[in-house]
Protein backbone atom coordinates (compact mmCIF):
# COMPACT_ATOMS: atom_id res chain seq x y z
CA UNK A 1 0.00 0.00 0.00
CA UNK A 2 2.84 2.48 0.89
CA UNK A 3 4.58 1.32 -2.30
CA UNK A 4 1.15 2.73 -4.19
CA UNK A 5 0.90 5.80 -2.05
CA UNK A 6 4.71 6.86 -3.22
CA UNK A 7 3.85 6.33 -6.55
CA UNK A 8 0.63 8.41 -6.75
CA UNK A 9 3.07 11.04 -5.03
CA UNK A 10 5.70 10.84 -8.07
CA UNK A 11 2.34 11.29 -10.70
CA UNK A 12 1.49 14.41 -8.48
CA UNK A 13 5.21 15.83 -8.70
CA UNK A 14 5.48 15.24 -12.78
CA UNK A 15 2.48 16.84 -13.08
CA UNK A 16 3.24 19.68 -11.54
CA UNK A 17 6.44 20.12 -12.79
CA UNK A 18 4.62 19.11 -16.48
CA UNK A 19 2.42 21.90 -15.92
CA UNK A 20 5.10 24.66 -15.14
CA UNK A 21 6.76 23.64 -17.98
CA UNK A 22 4.42 24.19 -20.62
CA UNK A 23 2.82 27.12 -19.51
CA UNK A 24 3.38 29.93 -21.86
CA UNK A 25 5.15 33.01 -20.16
CA UNK A 26 3.13 36.25 -21.09
CA UNK A 27 4.93 39.68 -19.95
CA UNK A 28 3.39 42.51 -20.72
CA UNK A 29 4.73 45.07 -23.21
CA UNK A 30 6.57 47.78 -21.39
CA UNK A 31 4.87 50.06 -23.71
CA UNK A 32 1.63 48.55 -24.55
CA UNK A 33 0.28 46.09 -22.00
CA UNK A 34 -1.88 44.50 -23.65
CA UNK A 35 0.52 42.44 -26.00
CA UNK A 36 3.69 40.55 -24.92
CA UNK A 37 6.66 41.97 -24.42
CA UNK A 38 8.85 41.11 -27.29
CA UNK A 39 11.51 38.20 -25.85
CA UNK A 40 13.68 35.26 -27.40
CA UNK A 41 13.53 33.12 -24.79
CA UNK A 42 10.69 30.58 -26.07
CA UNK A 43 7.61 31.82 -23.46
CA UNK A 44 5.06 29.84 -25.84
CA UNK A 45 3.42 33.65 -26.15
CA UNK A 46 2.58 35.63 -29.55
CA UNK A 47 0.17 38.96 -29.51
CA UNK A 48 -1.05 41.75 -31.81
CA UNK A 49 -3.37 44.11 -32.37
CA UNK A 50 -6.08 43.84 -34.85
CA UNK A 51 -8.04 46.80 -35.61
CA UNK A 52 -8.80 47.89 -31.49
CA UNK A 53 -9.16 44.19 -30.40
CA UNK A 54 -6.19 42.56 -29.13
CA UNK A 55 -5.16 39.09 -30.80
CA UNK A 56 -3.04 36.67 -27.85
CA UNK A 57 -1.83 33.21 -28.06
CA UNK A 58 -0.18 31.51 -24.87
CA UNK A 59 0.14 27.96 -24.26
CA UNK A 60 -2.31 26.41 -21.63
CA UNK A 61 -1.97 23.08 -20.14
CA UNK A 62 -4.73 21.17 -18.63
CA UNK A 63 -3.29 17.73 -18.04
CA UNK A 64 -3.33 15.17 -20.32
CA UNK A 65 -3.11 17.82 -23.09
CA UNK A 66 -1.71 21.40 -23.81
CA UNK A 67 -2.96 23.92 -26.31
CA UNK A 68 -1.23 23.98 -29.59
CA UNK A 69 -0.58 27.50 -30.68
CA UNK A 70 1.62 27.00 -33.71
CA UNK A 71 2.14 24.59 -36.28
CA UNK A 72 5.14 24.88 -39.44
CA UNK A 73 3.94 22.66 -42.55
CA UNK A 74 6.71 22.42 -44.97
CA UNK A 75 6.54 21.47 -48.42
CA UNK A 76 10.23 20.80 -49.69
CA UNK A 77 8.69 20.14 -53.13
CA UNK A 78 7.03 23.18 -53.68
CA UNK A 79 10.08 25.28 -51.75
CA UNK A 80 7.07 26.73 -49.49
CA UNK A 81 5.63 26.51 -46.15
CA UNK A 82 3.27 27.64 -43.90
CA UNK A 83 3.66 29.16 -40.45
CA UNK A 84 0.46 29.24 -37.74
CA UNK A 85 -0.11 30.70 -34.33
CA UNK A 86 -3.44 29.99 -32.68
CA UNK A 87 -4.89 32.18 -30.25
CA UNK A 88 -7.88 34.69 -29.21
CA UNK A 89 -9.15 37.81 -29.97
CA UNK A 90 -11.51 38.46 -27.38
CA UNK A 91 -12.13 35.25 -26.21
CA UNK A 92 -12.91 34.62 -30.15
CA UNK A 93 -10.38 31.62 -31.71
CA UNK A 94 -8.06 32.87 -34.18
CA UNK A 95 -5.61 32.12 -36.32
CA UNK A 96 -2.41 34.19 -37.36
CA UNK A 97 -0.44 32.41 -40.31
CA UNK A 98 2.17 32.95 -43.19
CA UNK A 99 2.16 31.59 -46.54
CA UNK A 100 5.77 31.92 -47.48
CA UNK A 101 7.65 30.85 -50.39
CA UNK A 102 11.21 30.32 -51.92
CA UNK A 103 13.10 30.42 -48.58
CA UNK A 104 14.70 27.34 -49.18
CA UNK A 105 13.35 25.30 -46.36
CA UNK A 106 13.27 21.56 -47.37
CA UNK A 107 13.46 19.91 -43.45
CA UNK A 108 13.08 20.94 -39.88
CA UNK A 109 16.99 21.60 -39.78
CA UNK A 110 16.51 24.21 -42.81
CA UNK A 111 14.20 26.44 -40.16
CA UNK A 112 17.28 27.68 -38.77
CA UNK A 113 17.59 29.68 -42.06
CA UNK A 114 14.46 31.74 -41.56
CA UNK A 115 17.07 33.55 -38.40
CA UNK A 116 17.34 37.14 -39.51
CA UNK A 117 15.15 36.71 -42.53
CA UNK A 118 13.06 39.81 -42.78
CA UNK A 119 9.86 38.97 -45.75
CA UNK A 120 8.10 40.87 -47.41
CA UNK A 121 4.00 40.09 -48.12
CA UNK A 122 3.59 40.53 -51.19
CA UNK A 123 0.21 39.28 -50.72
CA UNK A 124 0.81 37.00 -53.84
CA UNK A 125 4.22 34.70 -53.79
CA UNK A 126 4.41 35.65 -49.66
CA UNK A 127 1.39 36.43 -47.68
CA UNK A 128 -0.42 36.60 -43.98
CA UNK A 129 -3.77 35.78 -43.22
CA UNK A 130 -5.92 35.75 -40.07
CA UNK A 131 -8.93 33.60 -39.67
CA UNK A 132 -11.70 34.12 -36.94
CA UNK A 133 -14.11 30.75 -36.22
CA UNK A 134 -12.75 29.39 -38.90
CA UNK A 135 -13.75 32.55 -41.30
CA UNK A 136 -11.36 33.85 -43.62
CA UNK A 137 -11.19 32.49 -46.84
CA UNK A 138 -8.23 33.66 -49.47
CA UNK A 139 -6.94 36.20 -48.37
CA UNK A 140 -3.74 38.07 -49.60
CA UNK A 141 -2.03 39.97 -46.44
CA UNK A 142 0.18 42.52 -47.52
CA UNK A 143 3.12 43.37 -44.77
CA UNK A 144 6.13 41.82 -43.35
CA UNK A 145 6.98 38.74 -40.87
CA UNK A 146 10.94 39.19 -39.34
CA UNK A 147 12.04 35.68 -38.10
CA UNK A 148 14.50 37.51 -35.38
CA UNK A 149 15.81 34.65 -33.76
CA UNK A 150 15.52 31.13 -34.61
CA UNK A 151 17.56 28.99 -31.90
CA UNK A 152 17.95 25.37 -32.04
CA UNK A 153 17.74 23.71 -28.79
CA UNK A 154 19.28 20.37 -28.01
CA UNK A 155 16.13 18.40 -27.13
CA UNK A 156 14.63 18.55 -30.57
CA UNK A 157 13.17 21.86 -30.68
CA UNK A 158 13.78 25.63 -31.80
CA UNK A 159 12.59 28.66 -30.40
CA UNK A 160 11.10 31.01 -33.08
CA UNK A 161 10.89 34.89 -32.41
CA UNK A 162 9.87 37.76 -34.19
CA UNK A 163 7.42 40.07 -35.27
CA UNK A 164 4.92 40.93 -37.46
CA UNK A 165 2.37 43.54 -39.26
CA UNK A 166 0.17 43.51 -42.13
CA UNK A 167 -2.66 44.45 -43.74
CA UNK A 168 -5.68 42.14 -45.19
CA UNK A 169 -6.78 43.45 -48.54
CA UNK A 170 -9.32 41.20 -49.41
CA UNK A 171 -12.44 39.21 -48.23
CA UNK A 172 -13.78 38.68 -45.14
CA UNK A 173 -11.24 40.52 -43.07
CA UNK A 174 -10.70 42.85 -45.93
CA UNK A 175 -9.07 46.17 -44.49
CA UNK A 176 -8.12 44.56 -41.36
CA UNK A 177 -4.72 45.71 -39.79
CA UNK A 178 -2.31 43.11 -37.81
CA UNK A 179 -0.17 45.16 -36.27
CA UNK A 180 2.60 45.35 -33.37
CA UNK A 181 2.72 41.64 -33.72
CA UNK A 182 5.25 39.89 -31.93
CA UNK A 183 5.83 35.80 -31.23
CA UNK A 184 8.05 33.62 -29.45
CA UNK A 185 7.33 29.65 -29.50
CA UNK A 186 9.06 26.46 -28.43
CA UNK A 187 8.31 24.71 -31.93
CA UNK A 188 8.60 21.04 -31.08
CA UNK A 189 9.81 19.09 -34.15
CA UNK A 190 8.05 15.87 -33.72
CA UNK A 191 4.52 17.43 -32.72
CA UNK A 192 4.56 21.03 -34.23
CA UNK A 193 6.48 20.38 -37.86
CA UNK A 194 4.87 18.93 -40.45
CA UNK A 195 6.44 18.32 -43.58
CA UNK A 196 5.09 17.32 -46.71
CA UNK A 197 1.34 16.46 -47.29
CA UNK A 198 1.46 13.08 -45.49
CA UNK A 199 1.44 15.46 -42.62
CA UNK B 1 24.10 37.20 -11.09
CA UNK B 2 26.41 39.98 -11.43
CA UNK B 3 23.65 42.88 -11.54
CA UNK B 4 22.74 41.36 -8.04
CA UNK B 5 25.78 40.90 -6.52
CA UNK B 6 26.37 44.71 -7.37
CA UNK B 7 22.51 45.84 -5.95
CA UNK B 8 23.53 43.72 -2.79
CA UNK B 9 26.33 45.09 -2.44
CA UNK B 10 25.50 48.36 -2.80
CA UNK B 11 22.29 48.14 -0.33
CA UNK B 12 25.18 46.88 2.04
CA UNK B 13 27.31 49.65 1.29
CA UNK B 14 24.18 51.84 2.17
CA UNK B 15 23.49 50.37 5.29
CA UNK B 16 26.33 50.20 6.81
CA UNK B 17 26.92 53.84 5.94
CA UNK B 18 23.36 54.90 7.52
CA UNK B 19 23.77 52.44 10.85
CA UNK B 20 27.95 53.87 11.47
CA UNK B 21 26.23 57.29 10.87
CA UNK B 22 23.30 56.60 13.31
CA UNK B 23 25.61 55.21 15.99
CA UNK B 24 28.54 57.95 15.20
CA UNK B 25 25.78 60.52 15.72
CA UNK B 26 24.30 58.66 19.06
CA UNK B 27 27.17 58.94 20.64
CA UNK B 28 28.85 62.01 19.84
CA UNK B 29 25.37 64.49 19.81
CA UNK B 30 21.80 64.44 20.66
CA UNK B 31 20.39 62.39 17.68
CA UNK B 32 17.25 63.51 15.68
CA UNK B 33 16.21 60.35 14.45
CA UNK B 34 12.43 59.89 12.82
CA UNK B 35 10.47 56.89 11.43
CA UNK B 36 8.86 58.53 8.22
CA UNK B 37 5.71 56.90 6.51
CA UNK B 38 3.86 58.58 3.66
CA UNK B 39 1.50 58.08 0.64
CA UNK B 40 2.49 58.95 -2.20
CA UNK B 41 1.40 59.96 -5.93
CA UNK B 42 3.44 58.64 -8.26
CA UNK B 43 3.62 58.51 -12.66
CA UNK B 44 6.31 58.34 -14.89
CA UNK B 45 7.45 61.08 -17.69
CA UNK B 46 7.92 59.87 -21.15
CA UNK B 47 9.31 61.10 -24.37
CA UNK B 48 7.73 58.02 -26.57
CA UNK B 49 4.04 58.14 -26.29
CA UNK B 50 2.45 55.57 -23.77
CA UNK B 51 -1.09 55.23 -23.95
CA UNK B 52 -3.82 56.04 -21.34
CA UNK B 53 -1.13 56.66 -18.54
CA UNK B 54 -2.26 57.34 -15.18
CA UNK B 55 -0.68 57.95 -11.69
CA UNK B 56 -0.81 55.54 -9.12
CA UNK B 57 -0.62 55.58 -4.89
CA UNK B 58 1.72 53.86 -3.27
CA UNK B 59 3.86 54.46 -0.16
CA UNK B 60 6.97 55.32 1.52
CA UNK B 61 8.24 54.14 4.79
CA UNK B 62 11.59 54.63 6.40
CA UNK B 63 13.98 56.03 9.09
CA UNK B 64 15.97 59.59 8.77
CA UNK B 65 18.44 61.15 10.31
CA UNK B 66 18.81 65.17 10.49
CA UNK B 67 22.25 66.95 11.86
CA UNK B 68 23.42 70.23 11.75
CA UNK B 69 27.11 70.15 10.28
CA UNK B 70 28.03 73.95 9.75
CA UNK B 71 27.89 76.00 13.05
CA UNK B 72 27.93 79.46 11.52
CA UNK B 73 24.96 78.10 9.74
CA UNK B 74 22.42 76.81 12.46
CA UNK B 75 19.30 76.65 9.71
CA UNK B 76 21.18 74.45 7.90
CA UNK B 77 21.09 70.84 8.12
CA UNK B 78 21.51 67.53 6.53
CA UNK B 79 19.12 64.84 6.18
CA UNK B 80 20.20 60.87 5.38
CA UNK B 81 17.42 59.24 4.93
CA UNK B 82 16.70 54.91 4.21
CA UNK B 83 13.74 54.59 3.13
CA UNK B 84 11.05 51.63 1.14
CA UNK B 85 9.25 53.68 -1.57
CA UNK B 86 6.41 51.89 -4.14
CA UNK B 87 6.11 54.15 -7.13
CA UNK B 88 4.79 53.13 -10.49
CA UNK B 89 2.11 54.14 -12.91
CA UNK B 90 -1.07 52.18 -14.45
CA UNK B 91 -2.07 52.05 -18.05
CA UNK B 92 -5.77 51.64 -18.18
CA UNK B 93 -7.42 49.93 -21.65
CA UNK B 94 -10.57 47.81 -20.85
CA UNK B 95 -8.63 46.50 -17.76
CA UNK B 96 -6.07 48.60 -15.61
CA UNK B 97 -2.81 47.06 -16.02
CA UNK B 98 -0.64 48.53 -12.81
CA UNK B 99 3.40 49.16 -12.95
CA UNK B 100 4.61 48.75 -9.49
CA UNK B 101 7.98 49.55 -8.57
CA UNK B 102 9.49 49.18 -5.35
CA UNK B 103 12.66 50.64 -4.03
CA UNK B 104 15.20 50.58 -1.46
CA UNK B 105 15.89 54.36 -1.52
CA UNK B 106 18.69 56.30 0.01
CA UNK B 107 17.68 60.32 -0.37
CA UNK B 108 21.02 62.87 0.86
CA UNK B 109 19.40 66.39 1.42
CA UNK B 110 19.69 69.47 2.22
CA UNK B 111 17.28 71.38 4.85
CA UNK B 112 16.98 75.45 5.13
CA UNK B 113 14.61 76.24 8.29
CA UNK B 114 12.82 78.84 7.26
CA UNK B 115 10.90 79.39 10.51
CA UNK B 116 11.73 77.36 13.72
CA UNK B 117 8.18 75.48 12.68
CA UNK B 118 8.81 75.74 8.70
CA UNK B 119 12.03 73.99 6.45
CA UNK B 120 12.42 73.25 2.89
CA UNK B 121 14.64 71.01 1.88
CA UNK B 122 16.37 69.53 -1.77
CA UNK B 123 18.71 67.09 -2.47
CA UNK B 124 19.08 63.96 -4.29
CA UNK B 125 17.72 60.29 -4.20
CA UNK B 126 19.57 57.43 -4.70
CA UNK B 127 17.47 54.30 -5.16
CA UNK B 128 17.59 50.29 -5.99
CA UNK B 129 14.62 48.41 -7.39
CA UNK B 130 13.97 45.33 -5.10
CA UNK B 131 11.16 43.90 -6.55
CA UNK B 132 7.66 44.97 -9.07
CA UNK B 133 4.62 43.24 -9.60
CA UNK B 134 5.20 43.11 -13.22
CA UNK B 135 6.34 39.42 -14.46
CA UNK B 136 9.59 39.36 -15.23
CA UNK B 137 9.85 43.04 -14.25
CA UNK B 138 13.13 42.60 -12.93
CA UNK B 139 14.76 42.24 -16.39
CA UNK B 140 12.75 44.33 -18.40
CA UNK B 141 13.52 47.38 -15.96
CA UNK B 142 16.63 49.61 -14.56
CA UNK B 143 17.42 48.51 -10.82
CA UNK B 144 19.54 51.62 -10.52
CA UNK B 145 17.31 55.44 -9.85
CA UNK B 146 18.51 58.68 -9.18
CA UNK B 147 16.17 61.41 -8.76
CA UNK B 148 16.22 64.95 -7.43
CA UNK B 149 13.94 66.27 -4.57
CA UNK B 150 12.31 69.51 -3.41
CA UNK B 151 10.63 69.70 -0.50
CA UNK B 152 8.62 70.88 2.88
CA UNK B 153 8.71 70.01 6.37
CA UNK B 154 6.02 71.51 9.11
CA UNK B 155 6.59 70.67 12.48
CA UNK B 156 3.84 70.03 14.47
CA UNK B 157 2.98 69.11 18.27
CA UNK B 158 5.43 67.37 19.74
CA UNK B 159 7.92 64.99 18.81
CA UNK B 160 5.31 65.35 14.97
CA UNK B 161 6.18 66.76 11.86
CA UNK B 162 4.45 66.80 8.10
CA UNK B 163 6.38 66.91 5.16
CA UNK B 164 5.81 66.89 1.30
CA UNK B 165 8.09 66.14 -1.24
CA UNK B 166 8.56 65.90 -4.86
CA UNK B 167 10.68 63.68 -6.35
CA UNK B 168 11.87 63.92 -10.22
CA UNK B 169 13.35 61.09 -11.44
CA UNK B 170 16.58 61.45 -14.01
CA UNK B 171 17.26 58.07 -14.37
CA UNK B 172 15.18 56.10 -17.55
CA UNK B 173 13.75 52.87 -16.34
CA UNK B 174 13.04 51.29 -19.73
CA UNK B 175 15.76 49.56 -21.70
CA UNK B 176 13.69 48.27 -24.54
CA UNK B 177 13.74 47.73 -28.59
CA UNK B 178 11.54 50.46 -30.23
CA UNK B 179 9.69 48.26 -32.69
CA UNK B 180 7.48 50.33 -35.15
CA UNK B 181 3.43 48.73 -36.45
CA UNK B 182 5.56 46.32 -39.27
CA UNK B 183 7.67 44.93 -36.81
CA UNK B 184 10.87 46.91 -37.52
CA UNK B 185 13.43 47.67 -34.74
CA UNK B 186 14.98 50.68 -34.71
CA UNK B 187 16.55 52.50 -32.41
CA UNK B 188 16.75 51.20 -28.34
CA UNK B 189 14.49 52.82 -26.29
CA UNK B 190 15.80 54.89 -23.06
CA UNK B 191 12.75 56.24 -21.42
CA UNK B 192 10.45 56.33 -18.56
CA UNK B 193 11.09 58.21 -15.54
CA UNK B 194 9.59 58.41 -12.03
CA UNK B 195 8.03 61.63 -10.50
CA UNK B 196 6.71 60.85 -7.33
CA UNK B 197 4.66 63.34 -4.97
CA UNK B 198 4.76 62.20 -1.60
CA UNK B 199 3.04 63.52 1.75
CA UNK B 200 3.68 62.27 4.94
CA UNK B 201 4.42 62.37 9.02
CA UNK B 202 7.44 62.12 10.83
CA UNK B 203 7.60 61.14 14.26
CA UNK B 204 10.91 61.88 15.95
CA UNK B 205 12.49 59.06 17.87
CA UNK B 206 14.90 61.69 19.36
CA UNK B 207 13.88 64.91 19.27
CA UNK B 208 17.10 66.97 20.25
CA UNK B 209 19.58 68.32 17.34
CA UNK B 210 22.47 66.74 16.39
CA UNK B 211 25.13 69.30 16.09
CA UNK B 212 28.80 68.30 14.82
CA UNK B 213 30.76 70.85 16.06
CA UNK B 214 31.35 71.52 19.92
Amino acid sequence: MKEYSYIVRLILVVSCFALVACEGIFIPDPIDPRIPKYTETGNDVAGALINDEIWESVRSFSFPNYTQVSTIHIWPEKDSLEVCFFGETNSRSACIGFHLTDLGIQSFNDLKKLEGEKVSLDGEENLGYYFEDGVGGNQYGTGQVYFKQVLPKEDSGIILSGTFGFTITNGAHKGMNVLYGRFDYYIDKDTEVIIGDAG
Amino acid sequence: MKRSLRIFSCIKFFLFVFTALIMLLYQTGNAQVAVAISGNLSNIRSDIHIENKEPILGYDVGFSVQYYPIKRFERLSLINEINFRQKGYQQSFQKDYDFRFNYLSFPILIDYSLSPKFSVHTGIELAELVKTNVEGGMDTYEHFDVGLMFGANISGKGRLSYYSRLTYGLQPLLDYYGIDERGNFGNMIHDLKNICLSVGIKFNLRHERIQLYR
